[in-house]
């Protein structure tokens, strides 16, 4: 969502923040997905083990 | 995949030091790219499979990368943790020994185990042995459990267990594993490394492991090898003779408790031919004169092959959510 | 003669199908080839016979011609208990 919507938007919903400050959660969001992604992977294997369904 | 030409060990024969380059290199990638970890953590039981995977991970990541825990309690073999410091050594990880028998007796492993015994043989006390064995269906039967129990003069004594005594016994039996697997997170934890599994592709097929305690891992290097290919690899990567020509048990019970009277219709070298042989749709009449067994056997050892499969899915299975969480993919 | 399969019908369907929205089965079909009732299954399904009808369901009688369908466990169940 571009920067310009974001500053009402987040008026509207009564956060008190700024539209900036909604970029920088936004942020946070996605790097916390990758830092613990690794937290819903399964076990990694070297060779696919074809009877097992992955 | 279509039938060999000849059944027999040979088919299992790999080149080890190929296997050995691709498994660090893979392990490299795995622990550094994937995982983003600094090292790895393993359980060291003394047996083939967690000594191969603690000198693969030695030679992929180099032993400051490497830290071992041995994880000994109760009804453990002494020769285990023997074997697991004789490893360490061997390979110069730094290691930790941790007595998890408190921690298990906390938590009423031990009691909620004797609770159940007790139902099936009321005298069985605190210096008494016991193991369990399946029974039924190799001879063409129904599969049920006995217990097996050992009286401190040494008289063996047995009976079918009812379900509600088994599900208990392996159930607190279970808190072993997961108590492991538990010390074995608070390490990676505080290190930031990843935690190794050390299945072999015949228990990580034949679903042969406790859900969120030893199947739980973050990288599995041996799960696509046949146990007869690791013991290829242990002797290749050096390890010591005892670690080389050591017999698998589950060194879960005070009585020893060879794989194949628990779980597997074979002892491994067999039941690795055996599997393969499926795999590859070897027909039974084949497969039971490579392995000198009836070929009703054979085909019951199919059977159970892919009953396993299907009774053990479950394991592998990530949770079920009503709906996918689209942000996280897999 | 008396009935066992309707209540094994419906400790089956209870425990092994959740309720009677699983597949259907006849009294021929066999749970193990139906893939109804696992390794596991049989032991629970062997303690409902002990509890219900009071039967000992000795090692040897832990086979397919006893346990696997409907209609073994009514001749097994008759045998037993009506010799």
């Amino acid at each position: 969502m571009s920067v310009e919507l974001l500053e009402p938007l987040a008026a509207e919903m009564g956060l008190g923040l700024t539209a900036e400050q909604v970029e920088r959660v936004y942020r946070d969001i996605d790097q916390k997905r990758r830092s613990t992604r690794y937290l819903h992977l399964s076990a990694r294997l070297v060779g696919e083990v074809e009877e097992v369904p992955a | 995949m279509t039938p060999p030409a000849r059944l027999g060990p040979h088919v299992l024969d790999i080149d080890c030091a190929a296997e050995a380059e691709r498994i660090a290199t893979w392990m490299v990638n795995a622990v550094g790219g994937t995982l983003h970890r600094r090292g790895v953590i393993i359980a060291m039981s003394g047996g083939v499979d967690s000594s191969v995977c603690a000198a693969l991970a030695v030679r992929a990541l180099g032993t400051k990368k490497v830290y071992g825990l041995l994880l000994p309690e109760r009804d453990s073999s002494h020769k285990s943790a023997d074997r697991g410091v004789l490893v360490a050594d061997h390979l110069g990880v730094t290691y930790e020994l941790q007595d998890i028998a408190p921690a298990l007796q906390a938590i009423g492993c031990y009691r909620q185990r004797d609770e159940a015994i007790r139902v099936v043989f009321p005298a069985y006390a605190d210096d008494w042995k016991c193991k369990i064995a399946i029974a039924g269906g190799a001879k063409g039967g129904i599969n049920f459990f006995k217990l097996i129990v050992q009286s401190p003069d040494g008289q063996l004594q047995e009976a079918r267990l009812p379900i509600r005594e088994y599900l208990q016994i392996v159930a607190a039996t279970n808190h072993k594993q997961r108590i492991r697997k538990t010390v074995e997170y608070y390490h990676a934890d505080r290190l930031n490394y990843a935690v190794i599994g050390t299945p072999n592709r015949l228990e990580y097929d034949q679903g042969f492991f406790v859900k969120n305690g030893d199947g739980a891992a973050d990288i599995k290097p041996i799960a696509h090898l046949f146990k007869t290919q690791i013991y290829a690899l242990a002797r290749h990567l050096g390890l010591p003779d005892e670690v080389c020509n050591a017999v698998p048990t589950t060194d879960t019970y005070s009585l020893v408790q060879g794989q194949d009277e628990f779980y597997f219709a074979l002892p491994y070298q067999q039941m690795d031919i055996a599997l393969w042989a499926h795999n590859h749709a070897v027909p039974a009449s084949e497969t039971a004169t490579a392995l000198g067994i009836t070929e009703e056997y054979t085909r019951f050892i199919y059977a159970d092959i892919e009953a396993k499969r299907r009774t053990t899915h479950y394991l592998h299975a990530r949770p079920l959510l009503v709906e996918p969480v689209a942000e996280i993919g897999d | 003669m008396q009935d066992f399969k309707t209540p094994l019908r419906k400790f089956i369907e209870d425990n092994f199908m959740m309720g009677s929205n699983g597949p259907v089965f006849t009294d021929a079909d066999s749970f193990m080839e139906r893939r109804i009732i696992d390794s596991t299954g049989f032991l629970e399904l062997v303690l409902f016979l002990e509890e219900t009808w009071g039967v000992t369901v000795d090692d040897d009688d832990m086979v397919p011609e006893n346990l696997d369908s409907l209609d073994h466990l009514q001749s097994y169940l008759s045998r037993k208990l009506h010799p």
